[in-house]
C-alpha cells in the first residue's frame, strides 16, 4: 500500500554494483565528451565573440540564445536527431555547454585586464593575434577552473538526459521505475549522491591546481571517438531536422498554451517558494556563525545530499509515489531548492558583519531573537539575489520535471516526441525557449534594480 | 588633427591602421607585458604586426631557431639574455621593463615613444633606463620621442627638449631665439 515503504531498504549486492559500473561509466563518458566538445567550441566561439572579431556580437546572441534552451528539452531534440543512445547524451550536453561556456569565455575576455591587450594591440597586432598573445594566456586559468566547475554540472545533466533516453545511469534509473523494483532505484540515488561528493571533492582540488582540468581533454577526446559514428551521422540527423520544419501547433494545442505555461509557471514557483521556506531555518542551522558545530555540520551534509540529486531524479521519484502531476513537480523542485538555497542561505548569513550582531546578543537576547533581528535582516539583499536566480534556474527545471510526467510545457513537449509529431515538438521547443527568455529578462531587470537598492542601503 | 608620417591617426582604419601601428613602438610605465607567458613569447610579441595570425599560432606552439635567436638578440641589448625562458611573473619591476623595450626593437620601428618610462623609478635606474633607450634609438637608427616630468633628466639626455605647459609648448629647445638665449 505504502509506495514509500517499497523503497527501503535499498537494494545492495556485489553482483548489482559491479553490473552498475558500465552505465556509470557510460554517464561520465558522455559528461567528459560533452564538455570537451564545450571547451574547444566554447573557447573558439567566446575567443571569436570576446576578441571583436567580425560577426562576434552574432555570435554572442546566438551563445545566448542557445543558452537559454534548457539541457533536457536539448536531449529530447537530440535522441530524436541521432537516435537513443550515449551519442544523443553526449551531442546534446556539447551543444548546451558550448553555448553555455562560449558565453562565460566571452565575457572573460571582455572583461580581460586592459593594458597589456591594449600594448600589444599598440604594434599592431592582428584581432586574432591579440586574442592568442593576450586574452587567452590572461584568462587561461579561469577558463581551466570554470571547464571543471562546468564538468561536475554535465554530470548531474548527463544523469537527466540518459532519463530521455540518453543512456548511462540515468536510463537504468527509469528503468527500474518501470519494472517498479524501486529498491534498486534508491540504491542508484545513492551511488548518485556518491559520484556528484566525488567529484566535488575532485573540484577541490582542482581549485587549486588548475592545470588538472586537462586530464579532461583525453579522456574526453576518447568518449567522443567512442561515440562517433552516430553523431557522424549527420544525413539522418538533418533528415529528421527537416521533418521538424515549419513549426506548427493545431489550433486546440494552441487553446492549451495558457493553461500549459501557467503550469510551468505554477511550477516553477511553487518550488522556489516552498524551497525558500525550508531552506532559511535550515539556512539558519547551518551557519556556523549561528548554531553550533554539532548542529551545522549534519545539517550542512544534510542540504548537500538534497542537491546531489537534480529535479528529474526527485521528479521520477515523486511521480511514481505520489502521481502524475505538477504537484510532484512543484515538490520535486521544492527538495532540490531546499538544498541548494540552504546552502547558499547559509554562506550568506556567514558573511553578514559582526559588530551588529555583536551588540544584539549584549542586549542579553536568545538565539532565537538574534536570528530574526540580526541575522535575517542583515542578510536579506543576498538571500532575495539567490532566490530569484533560483527561480530562474527553476523555470528550466519545471519545463524538464514536465518531460518525466510533472505536466506544463515540457510534458507537451515529450508527448509531442513520443508521438513522432516532430512539428509540433519543434514548436515547443521554440515555446519553451521563448519563456525561459522572457522570465530570465524580468528577473535579470529586477536583480538589477535591488543591485542599486543594496547600494543605497 | 594628428599626423604621424603624413597620415591622419583619427582616420585611420583596419590594415592601414594596424600598419601604422606596427611602425610606432610604445613604452610605458605600465607593466603591460602578459604575465602569464614566456619572455621569450612576450619579446616575440613585437613582431605580431608583421605576422599573420597563422604564424603567430606557429610561433606559440613551435618557435624557430631564429625567432628565438631574434628574441635573445633583443633581449642581450637591454642584458637580459638569461631570462629568455624565464616566467614572465617572476621578473622585478626594472627587468620588466627592459623586457618592454626588448619587445619594442623586435617590432623594428621607425618612431619609439616612450611615455613616463622612468615614473616609478629611483634615480640612478632612470639615468639607466634613459642611456639604454637614447644609446638603441641611435644604434638603430630610430626617432625617439619620450616625455618626462624631470627637466633635468631631459637636459642629461635629450638633445632636443619641448616643454609643454596647460596643453601649449610654452618652449623648444631647437627654436633660434631660444638658442641665442642659451641654457
Amino acid at each position: 500500500m505504502n509506495i514509500l515503504g517499497q523503497f527501503f531498504p535499498p537494494y545492495f549486492s556485489l553482483h548489482y554494483l559491479g553490473a552498475m559500473m558500465t552505465p556509470i561509466g557510460e554517464t561520465l563518458e558522455m559528461a567528459a565528451g560533452g564538455i570537451f566538445i564545450a571547451i574547444l567550441a566554447g573557447l573558439m566561439a567566446g575567443t571569436w565573440a570576446g576578441a571583436g572579431l567580425p560577426g562576434g556580437r552574432i555570435i554572442y546572441r546566438l551563445l545566448a540564445a542557445f543558452r537559454s534552451i534548457p539541457d533536457l528539452t536539448m536531449a529530447i531534440f537530440c535522441v530524436v536527431m541521432v537516435g537513443i543512445g550515449p551519442a544523443a547524451g553526449t551531442l546534446a550536453l556539447a551543444i548546451f555547454y558550448s553555448a553555455a561556456m562560449g558565453k562565460i569565455f566571452a565575457d572573460l575576455f571582455l572583461a580581460a585586464p586592459k593594458e597589456p591587450v591594449d600594448a600589444l594591440r599598440a604594434t599592431g597586432a592582428a584581432r586574432l593575434s591579440v586574442a592568442m598573445f593576450g586574452l587567452l594566456p590572461l584568462r587561461s586559468k579561469d577558463v581551466l577552473s570554470y571547464g571543471f566547475y562546468e564538468f561536475e554540472s554535465a554530470l548531474r545533466a548527463s544523469v537527466i538526459v540518459g532519463a530521455v533516453g540518453g543512456g548511462g545511469i540515468g536510463t537504468e534509473l527509469v528503468g527500474t521505475l518501470n519494472a517498479l523494483d524501486y529498491r534498486r532505484t534508491t540504491t542508484l540515488i545513492l551511488l548518485l549522491i556518491v559520484l556528484v561528493a566525488l567529484v566535488d571533492q575532485a573540484a577541490g582540488l582542482l581549485k587549486r591546481r588548475p592545470l588538472a582540468v586537462m586530464v579532461l581533454l583525453p579522456i574526453g577526446a576518447a568518449a567522443f571517438w567512442m561515440n562517433r559514428p552516430a553523431m557522424l551521422a549527420m544525413s539522418h540527423a538533418f533528415g529528421t531536422f527537416a521533418r521538424m520544419l515549419p513549426p506548427e501547433l493545431p489550433s486546440d494545442a494552441i487553446g492549451q498554451l495558457p493553461r500549459l505555461f501557467g503550469e510551468t509557471l505554477e511550477i516553477a514557483l511553487g518550488g522556489t517558494l516552498i524551497g525558500m521556506t525550508a531552506a532559511v531555518p535550515l539556512g539558519l542551522l547551518a551557519a556556523r556563525n549561528l548554531a553550533p558545530a554539532w548542529i551545522s555540520l549534519p545539517v550542512r551534509r544534510f542540504l548537500e545530499a538534497l542537491r546531489a540529486i537534480p529535479e528529474v531524479v526527485w521528479g521520477l521519484v515523486l511521480v511514481t509515489t505520489i502521481g502524475i502531476g505538477p504537484k510532484a513537480g512543484v515538490l520535486a523542485l521544492a527538495f532540490h531548492a531546499t538544498g541548494a538555497l540552504g546552502r547558499l542561505y547559509a554562506e550568506s548569513f556567514e558573511n553578514i558583519p559582526a559588530a551588529p550582531v555583536r551588540a544584539l546578543e549584549a542586549t542579553g537576547a536568545p538565539r532565537v531573537a538574534v536570528a530574526a533581528m540580526g541575522f535575517l535582516p542583515l542578510a536579506l539583499g543576498p538571500l532575495a539575489v539567490h532566490t530569484l536566480f533560483r527561480f530562474e534556474w527553476n523555470v528550466r527545471a519545471a519545463t524538464i520535471v514536465g518531460v518525466i510526467g510533472a505536466g506544463g510545457i515540457g510534458q507537451a513537449l515529450y508527448n509531442a516526441q513520443q508521438l513522432f509529431f516532430y512539428r509540433q515538438m519543434m514548436a515547443y521547443v521554440l515555446l519553451t525557449w521563448m519563456l525561459v527568455t522572457i522570465v530570465d529578462l524580468a528577473s535579470g531587470t529586477l536583480r538589477r534594480r535591488m543591485k542599486v537598492m543594496e547600494v543605497f542601503a | 588633427m594628428v599626423r604621424v608620417a603624413g597620415e591622419d591617426v583619427s582616420r585611420l582604419r583596419g590594415r592601414a591602421l594596424r600598419h601604422l601601428r606596427s611602425r610606432v613602438a610604445v613604452v610605458s610605465q605600465r607593466h603591460d607585458l602578459v604575465d602569464e607567458l614566456s619572455v621569450l613569447q612576450n619579446v616575440m610579441a613585437g613582431a605580431l604586426g608583421r605576422w599573420s595570425s597563422w604564424r603567430a599560432l606557429r610561433f606559440l606552439l613551435r618557435p624557430s631557431a631564429a625567432e628565438v635567436e631574434e628574441a635573445r638578440a633583443a633581449l642581450a641589448r637591454v642584458g637580459l639574455a638569461h631570462k629568455l625562458h624565464a616566467r614572465t611573473a617572476g621578473l622585478s619591476g626594472g627587468e620588466h621593463q627592459r623586457v618592454a623595450i626588448a619587445r619594442a626593437l623586435v617590432q623594428r620601428p621607425v618612431l619609439l615613444l616612450a611615455d613616463e618610462p622612468v615614473a616609478s623609478l629611483d634615480p640612478e635606474r632612470s639615468d639607466q633606463i634613459l642611456d639604454l633607450l637614447t644609446g638603441l634609438a641611435r644604434e638603430s637608427n630610430v626617432t625617439l620621442l619620450c616625455s618626462l616630468h624631470q627637466t633635468e633628466l631631459a637636459h642629461r639626455h635629450f638633445g632636443r627638449i619641448v616643454e609643454l605647459r596647460e596643453g601649449r609648448i610654452a618652449m623648444d629647445s631647437s627654436d633660434p631665439a631660444f638658442l641665442q638665449e642659451g641654457i
